[in-house]
This record gives structure tokens, sequence and C-alpha cells, in this order.
């Protein structure tokens, strides 16, 4: 036996057990790289899976809470008391002064109620404006002005259904969203429009930027498009502190590989590259009619 | 010399010395705004009355003149002083008043560029003041306690109507009055006139006024629209309104006589915000259904 083992030791030169040295790191190193790839690509699916639900749940979450507040605004322009004290009051002659003082109660009245809608569901301002855009009743600081709330007038007049202004900037560069319903019953020549606007730093952005897990290199994108034009609206990154609003902009997008895939009206995962070269994986998803959301998972 | 010459040259002369008055009387009018300007403050004048100016530093008037000095690239001090003062404190003289006419009188620290304070345009305050375009309307009205045996006005065809049917109810009955303001009884005839006429005397605050009332200094008072919009809330029950004392009234923000160029640039800004709807948005804030009582001055134009 120990002759046996002599001779096969006698025959193994340096150079054979460099081969056979080298064939097995091969095979070691050939079994790594396919169990890294794999790995690899299993962790990136995983990350798009999370980054799609995500984007999903975002889309939603924004989805029902402009539902929610179209809902809100609805029923309250449908509000029977609201409508006859509104209504019957605008409609009234008011050439004498007694008159004109009974539609002023009835105005205060009306105020009354908007002040206690807007402290329950915690709304910047409540306005009921006509036809012509002026507010003929207004609680709270309105962050828009005549010009910037006319098409929203305008989608309210034609629709039997709550409209949305999406996110704009006041005059501070303080974001919000106005909704808006026609007041049913007004007379068809004076035509009256509940005007609601919100904040969106306080309630939204904070739920917005709720992630249910933690990302190095994620963030939460904004988007308008209106036509060919794509806006950044807003970029949050995940190290910040999700109580703050995040920057504002509303301007057009630099990143030429995202706004391509979003001017299309693509929904789903896509393969791009920031403005520093790294990899990115934007998700995009439609909210509303025109704001999309996209969230991006970098990777260096 | 050729007469043709000399002509010429007193021409010339006279030509020069039209221009140089000319630049020398822009310069001056283009101060008050200039100097504004330069200071880097608009001092704002106000008195705490209803909800032009509020005791906590904001108000219609508070409001309207921060989105001035705004305007105009200015920080804006609200500079408190009361209705006796307030003249006095813009133009740096006092005024005494005797009939319709006026005279300033003495000196004094000038502490404001403007007043806006629910400030009612009336003929002797022209005579001090360079007034801006109305910034409010307003009407005097006479108002008693509530259990008082005394109704209020029907409807008649025109105002002058209802306010001769005011005085008929007011007639030489007691009328609490506070004098040298805008609800001076002076303003609407009723001195001489036999009313029994009780000076409020005790502060220089209109908005006592109807606590007054209520504790039975008088059975009536007066009170104009803005204030009295307040006072129906705040004293809802309470009180009752009679009827008109006055035709409708302008308020305006008003600035010395040596400051057209501040006033002119006022109601530029004043034309701005009505034109894009904050000045509506600003009367529907703090005076919440006014605009029914005064539709015409709301309205706006095509």
């Amino acid at each position: 036996m120990g002759a046996k083992i002599d001779a096969v030791l006698e025959r193994l030169t340096l150079t054979k057990l460099v081969v056979v040295f080298c064939i097995f790191a091969s095979f070691v190193g050939l079994v790594g790289a396919v169990g890294f790839l794999r790995l690899a690509d299993d962790a990136v699916t995983v990350e798009k899976h999370r980054l799609s639900s995500l984007a999903q749940m975002k889309a939603n979450q924004i989805s029902d809470w402009i539902g929610e507040r179209r809902s809100d605004l609805y029923a309250n322009a449908r509000n029977d008391v609201f409508r006859e004290l509104l209504v019957s009051s605008h409609l009234a002659e008011t050439s004498h002064w007694q008159d004109r003082f009974s539609a002023l109660y009835a105005d205060q009245r009306v105020s009354k109620w908007l002040v206690d809608t807007n402290s329950m569901f915690g709304y910047r301002s409540a306005e009921v404006i006509n036809r012509a855009g002026e507010a003929i009743i207004s609680v709270g600081v309105a962050p828009y002005t005549d010009q910037d709330i006319r098409p929203l007038l305008g989608q309210a007049l034609r629709s039997d259904k709550a409209a949305l202004l999406d996110i704009r900037l006041d005059r501070e560069g303080v974001p919000y969203v106005a909704f808006g319903a026609q007041i049913p019953d007004a007379a068809a020549d004076v035509p009256l429009i509940l005007i609601y606007s919100l904040a969106i730093t306080e309630r939204f952005l904070p739920m917005l930027n709720d992630w249910p897990n933690p990302s190095r290199t994620g963030e939460m994108l904004l988007y308008r498009i209106d036509g060919n034009e794509v806006s950044l609206l807003k970029a949050q990154g995940r190290s910040a502190n999700p109580a703050h609003s995040g920057d504002f902009f509303d301007q057009p997008d630099r990143r030429t590989e995202r706004r391509t895939g979003l001017a299309s009206g693509c929904c789903g995962l896509h393969y791009a590259s920031d403005p520093a070269g790294h990899i990115a994986f934007p998700c995009a998803r439609a909210c509303g009619r025109r704001c999309r959301q996209s969230d991006d998972s970098g990777q260096q | 010399m050729d007469p043709r010459a000399q002509h010429n040259k007193r021409f010339i002369r006279l030509v020069a010395l039209y221009l140089l008055a000319s630049c020398i009387s822009l310069g001056v009018l283009a101060a008050d705004l200039r100097e504004v300007k330069a200071n880097g403050v608009l001092r704002h004048l106000g008195i705490k009355y209803a909800n032009f100016v509020k005791a906590d530093g904001t108000g219609f008037d508070v409001e309207l003149v921060q989105g001035f000095a705004k305007y105009i690239g200015v920080r804006y001090e609200l500079v408190y002083t009361n209705f006796y003062d307030v003249i006095r404190d813009l133009v740096g003289k006092n005024v005494t008043r005797n009939g319709d006419s006026v005279a300033l009188v003495g000196d004094f620290p000038v502490r404001g560029d403007m007043i806006a304070t629910g400030f009612t345009v009336l003929p002797w305050r022209q005579q001090v003041v360079l007034y801006s375009q109305a910034t409010f309307p307003s009407q005097v009205l006479l108002v008693a306690r509530s259990d008082a045996p005394y109704q209020p006005v029907p409807a008649r065809k025109d105002v002058s109507s209802e306010i001769a049917s005011t005085r008929e109810v007011l007639g030489k009955r007691s009328l609490l009055v506070m004098e040298r303001t805008c609800l001076d009884p002076a303003n609407y005839g009723l001195k001489g006139a036999g009313i029994d006429l009780r000076a409020y005397t005790a502060s220089t605050n209109l908005d006592e006024m109807v606590p007054e009332l209520l504790k039975g200094e008088a059975d009536f008072t007066l009170l104009d629209v803005p204030d009295a919009v307040i006072d129906l809330q705040r004293w809802a029950g309470r009180i009752k309104v009679i009827g008109p004392m006055s035709e409708q009234q302008d308020l305006a923000a008003a600035f010395p006589k040596s400051s057209p160029e501040l006033r002119a640039a006022f109601d530029d800004y004043l034309k701005n915000i009505r034109a894009d709807g904050s000045y509506d948005k600003l009367v529907n804030r703090y005076y919440p259904g006014i605009r029914r009582y005064f539709p015409t001055f709301f309205a706006r134009s095509p």
C-alpha cells in the first residue's frame, strides 16, 4: 500500500499539481460566480417586487386620499342645510336694508358652518365662488388667485363630480391641492361652486413619506404630466426626516431617461441611470388623472 | 443787442427756469414714496377698532397695509394710536375743528406714514389728509337694546326715507355718542337738534359703545356697519338695529398731503388686489357676509 502511494507521488510533478489545483479553483470559482449571479439576480428581483408593491401601495394611498377628499367635498356641497341657507339667500331680493341684513346673517351662518367643517377636516381654506370666479364667502387663507382656480371652476361646472386641482405652490412656495364641486339647486344663471384647499405638508406628505421598511437609496418623486411636458413636483430622500415636506419644484425634470418613460405614460418598472451615472430602477404608477408617482431604488 | 436775439435769450431763460422748477417740484412730490423706500419701513397708524385693526396685531387693514408694504418692497410696522390723535400722528399738527372748517396747530412728532383703520371719508378730514380710493364701505346705524320698545323701521323706497324714519324713532331720546370719531353726531346733523346726546369719554375705544348701551347709559347708540356686524355676533340677542342714520359712506386709507406718490402707489396696489381676487378673500375673512349688505361696492367691475 505504502509502495503504491509512493509510486503515485513520484508521478505527480509540480506542473500536474498546479493543473489539478487550477481545475479545482476554477470549479469553485465558477460555482461561486454562478451562485453570486443567481443571488444578485434574486436580490434585484426581490427589490423590484418590493419596489413595485411599494409604488402600487403608495399610488393606492394617494388615490384613496384624493377619493376621500372628493367624497367629503361632494357630500358637503350637497348638505341640505348648507344649500338651503346659501341658495335661498343668494336668490333673495336685497334692495332694502332689512333684506340686506338678513342676507348678511345668512352668509355669516354659512361662514360659521364652513369654519366648522374646516377645523373638522383640516382644510386650509373653504370658499363659495361664483361663475365669474368671485369669492363670495371665504374661510381660512385661500392659497390661490382667481387665475389659478379658473381651470378647477371650469371642471366643476362641467361635471357632476368633485374636481381636483393637483399640487401647486402658493406665493410663499407652500404646496397645496384644491377640490371643487358645484352646489346643486343654484339657479342656472348663478351657479355656485364650493372649493376646499389643503396644505399637503400637514397630512398628505407624512403619509406619503412613511415607507414600510427602510431604504438606503430609495426616493419618492411626484411628477405632473401635461401633454408632453413632465414636471417634477417633489423629491424626498429616504434619509430625510419623514416629517419634513421635501423639496418642491414646479419645473421640467432634466432626468431624460425617466422623463421619456413617464411621458409615454408607462406605468411599471424601468431601467435608468441617475445624473451621477448610477443605475436606478424607477417604478412609476399613475395616481388620479394627471399626477404620477415614481419610487426609485438606486444601485451603486 | 439785436431785439430779436434779446427776445430769444429771454425765451430760452424762461424755458430753462420752467424746466428747473418742474424738476424741483417733481422731486418734492416723489420724495414721499422715495423716503419710505429709503427708510425701508412703512409705518401704519392703526386704531384697535372692529376687525380693521385688532389687539393681536391682525385685522383687515393690517393685512391690507402689510400687502402694500410688500408691494413697494419695504418692511411693515404697525403703530397703534387712537381716534383723537390719529391725524396728529400722521401730519404732525393738531386739528381743531370749527363747524366745517379746520385748522392745523402746533408741532408734534410724526409717528406714521399712513392711516388705515376703517377711517371714514369725511369732508373736514379731506381738508387735512389725502384719501386713497375707498377700501371699504360703511353706513351709520341706530342701535338699541333688544328689549327696548322700538321697532326696526320698515323698508322704504329709498335710503333717504329710511333715514327719515329712523330719525323719527330716535326723536329727542337719549343717544350715546363718541365725538371726533366717525360716529360724531356733528357728522350727521344730530347736534343742536334737541336730541339728548350723551358723550362717552371714558375711553376712545368704539368697541365699548355697546357694553355702555347695555348698561343703560342711553336709549340708543350709533354703530357703523362693519362694527355692527361684529357686535351683532358678539352681543347676539341683546341688541337690535333700528335703521340707517346715514347714506353709504366710504372708508379709505389716509396719507399726508405731502405724500401723493405714496397714495398713488397704494391706489395701484388696491386696484391689483381687487382684480386678482385677494381683496375679496380678505373682506370675506374679516367681515363674513358684509358684501351682501353692500352688493354694489363689492361687485367687480366688468
